[in-house]
């Protein structure tokens, strides 16, 4: 581009107006309009450019609030265990001690009936870490299928995927601040919020996609700028990183650990000296005195088998937003310990942005209103970027072929249908192959090789057969899991009872009712189209007439 | 009481929506006037609904986590509402 504008613009007297109306051309081009305009134009072109990105990010942000359920219908094997958390516990613990005893730190995510496989993980004596996926009952090491799982949404959403973390996060955190300044511009642009607080006009062309993106915008304004604003704020220290430098020149990142809790080795100057620690089954019957039958998220213990040792217990149960589920800390000799958690302002904000994002305190039925929010905010972006090009088609006076309006209507389709078809592709395959450590992803490839046949197809498809022919896929393929699902698992004898099936159930029904809105899309989306045509068509004849006279 | 406070706030709503300026233009005669006429007297029962809506999330979930609760609540019981309020059938001729 900057080659062209040089061989074009080289030379000439206003070349440096040019460039300098080039970079700052919207400002020029906003001196002449109020506020409200200047904010619908920036409204407009930010939703377009990061429109796509931002829809991913949503749509795999609100899968995200169900990825373990999801990790456990990937693994169906799983299902199959009974937990008990006393012998999980006392299993892993006995398997750590055998294998990491000279570790620096152990970490023991106890089974549930969320994840029923204990994952431990410690740091070496040599530095490094490694971990372990463990039978909850027998304590052997489970090879269990490589598969991402839900993790693939969650991790997507917030560093992308097969860019350098860094890079991906930082493009989720331009991604996120975008989102803010189209939400503020928004609201700034959008005249009448209270006044057409309930209004929906249907089939009326642009302004109901007007009224639909207003009514899912306005409905959950204060989820999208809390989710927004908190997933820009947990990753501060990638772009505002010099306050971590200056107070930690050495390792910034240790900025983490003494946000999470009080170092109790400070007051211990000497090297931890070995000596036996009371075991963690003993010190499992004191927590138990102390909190009954309540479930176990996790057991850290800090220098094992050291006179610095600490033995913390956490609560699985958590309904606070600043994460801080009940917790005993225990020294070597089995004497309670105050409090390690940090307390401080900075840490208890630090906390509460992170509960906001992960709406970790959310019980079922909150969980799921999350998701309903969520799922409003991919359909507010793609209701958005639907008006822009219909917007846009209409104001065009002429009926020749614009590459702009083709490209954006390809991309949305591979967007709002070609993302959902992959994300149930990556589903499907996890049912067709089993996935080793030594094996390629393919689940991961399945999705991505939807994807991008989703926009292929998109590209070589007439404009009139664009929605029906991918929301038709879609719809397939979501009628299609279920049924395959259940073949499956009744194939494999992994369900044993109703409460067992449940755990596929729940998402099985989800991608049910998934194929029913695609069917009533497919089946509205002619009258629609057809509105929308004849409005062009209407405008085109108006400014035909105007020519002539 | 989620049920209890997600009726309340589907009421309020519904009342707010009632005595929103445009519907009062687009009611019968009888309502018309009655609208006009307690149109702040149905505004106050409809914040008062949703006042108790949130108090009862604030007794099951904590006043933080109640309160965000009640507008993440909100969300898909006003979705509903506008679904359900507005004409969403295509007018063929």
């Amino acid at each position: 581009m900057f080659t062209l504008l040089a061989k074009t613009h080289w030379g000439k007297p206003d070349f440096g107006r040019r460039i300098v109306w080039l970079i700052f051309g919207f400002k020029l081009k906003m001196q002449n309009k109020g506020v409200r305009q200047s904010m619908a134009w920036l409204h407009a072109w930010t939703g377009l450019v990061f429109g796509w990105l931002l829809f991913a990010i949503f749509l795999m942000g609100t899968s995200s609030y169900y990825r373990h359920q999801i990790n456990l219908w990937m693994q169906p094997q799983l299902s199959q265990y009974q937990i008990n958390q006393a012998t999980a516990i006392q299993t892993a613990s006995q398997y750590l001690e055998k294998n990491a005893v000279d570790a620096k730190s152990w970490y023991l995510n106890i089974a549930n009936h969320e994840e029923p496989v204990n994952k431990i993980y410690w740091e070496k004596a040599t530095g490094g870490y490694e971990s372990r996926n463990l039978d909850a009952n027998t304590g052997q090491e489970l090879k269990l299928s490589a598969t991402q799982g839900g993790d693939f949404f969650y991790n997507f959403h917030f560093q992308l995927y097969g860019l350098p973390i860094l890079i991906g996060r930082l493009m989720i955190c331009i991604a996120a601040f975008i989102m803010l300044i189209a939400l503020v511009s928004g609201i700034i642009t959008h005249k009448k919020i209270f006044t057409d607080f309930f209004t929906l006009r249907t089939f009326k062309s642009q302004r109901s996609w007007l009224d639909f993106h207003n009514v899912s915008s306005v409905l959950a304004l204060p989820f999208f700028l809390t989710i927004t604003f908190t997933g820009l704020a947990i990753f501060f220290y990638l772009y505002l990183p010099w306050g971590m430098k200056k107070l930690y020149p050495d390792n910034p990142f240790q900025y983490f650990t003494e946000i999470r809790s009080i170092n109790q080795n400070s007051e211990h100057l000497a090297a931890p000296i070995k000596t036996e620690m009371r075991s963690i089954n003993t010190l499992l019957e004191t927590v138990k005195q102390q909190w009954g039958d309540q479930a176990l998220a996790s057991i850290e213990v800090k220098n094992p088998n050291t006179d610095h040792a600490t033995i913390t217990f956490k609560q699985l149960e958590d309904r606070s937003i600043t994460l801080n589920q009940a917790q005993i800390t225990f020294d070597a000799h089995g004497k309670v310990l105050a409090n390690t958690r940090n307390e401080s302002a900075v840490a208890t904000l630090n906390a509460g942005v992170y509960g906001l994002h992960m709406a970790t305190f959310a019980q079922p039925v909150l969980r799921f209103a999350f998701f309903c929010s969520g799922i409003l905010g991919c359909l507010m972006i793609a209701s958005g970027l639907l008006l822009w090009s219909l917007k846009r088609q209409i104001q065009n006076k002429s009926q020749q072929f614009h590459f702009g309006y083709y490209l954006v209507d390809r991309l949305n389709i591979a967007a709002f249908i070609g993302l959902p078809i992959a994300m149930l592709s990556y589903l499907f395959a996890n049912r067709f192959v089993h996935i080793t450590e030594t094996t390629p992803n393919y689940e991961i490839y399945a999705f991505f090789s939807a994807w991008g046949l989703s926009l292929l197809l998109a590209f070589f498809t007439k404009k009139q057969y664009l929605w029906k022919s991918q929301v038709f896929i879609f719809g397939l393929i979501a009628l299609a899991l279920p049924i395959y699902d259940f073949v499956y698992l009744i194939n494999h004898r992994l369900i044993s009872d109703l409460s067992n099936y449940w755990l596929f159930l729940r998402i099985d029904l989800f991608l049910f009712v998934c194929a029913l809105f695609a069917v009533f899309i497919f089946r509205n989306i002619q009258p629609i189209q057809e509105k929308s045509a004849q409005k062009i068509k209407t405008k085109l004849a108006n400014a035909n007439n105007e020519v002539k006279a | 009481m989620i049920f209890f406070s997600l009726l309340l706030t589907f009421i309020g709503m519904f009342l707010l929506y009632r005595s929103s300026a445009k519907q009062i233009t687009k009611a019968k005669a009888t309502q018309q006037q009655f609208l006009k006429r307690f149109k702040t007297q149905i505004s106050i029962s409809a914040f008062v609904c949703f006042l108790v809506a949130l108090s009862l999330l604030c007794l099951k979930y904590g006043n933080s986590v109640g309160f965000i609760s009640w507008w993440i609540f909100a969300t898909p019981v006003t979705f509903m509402l506008v679904l359900l309020v507005n004409e969403l059938k295509s007018n063929k001729k």
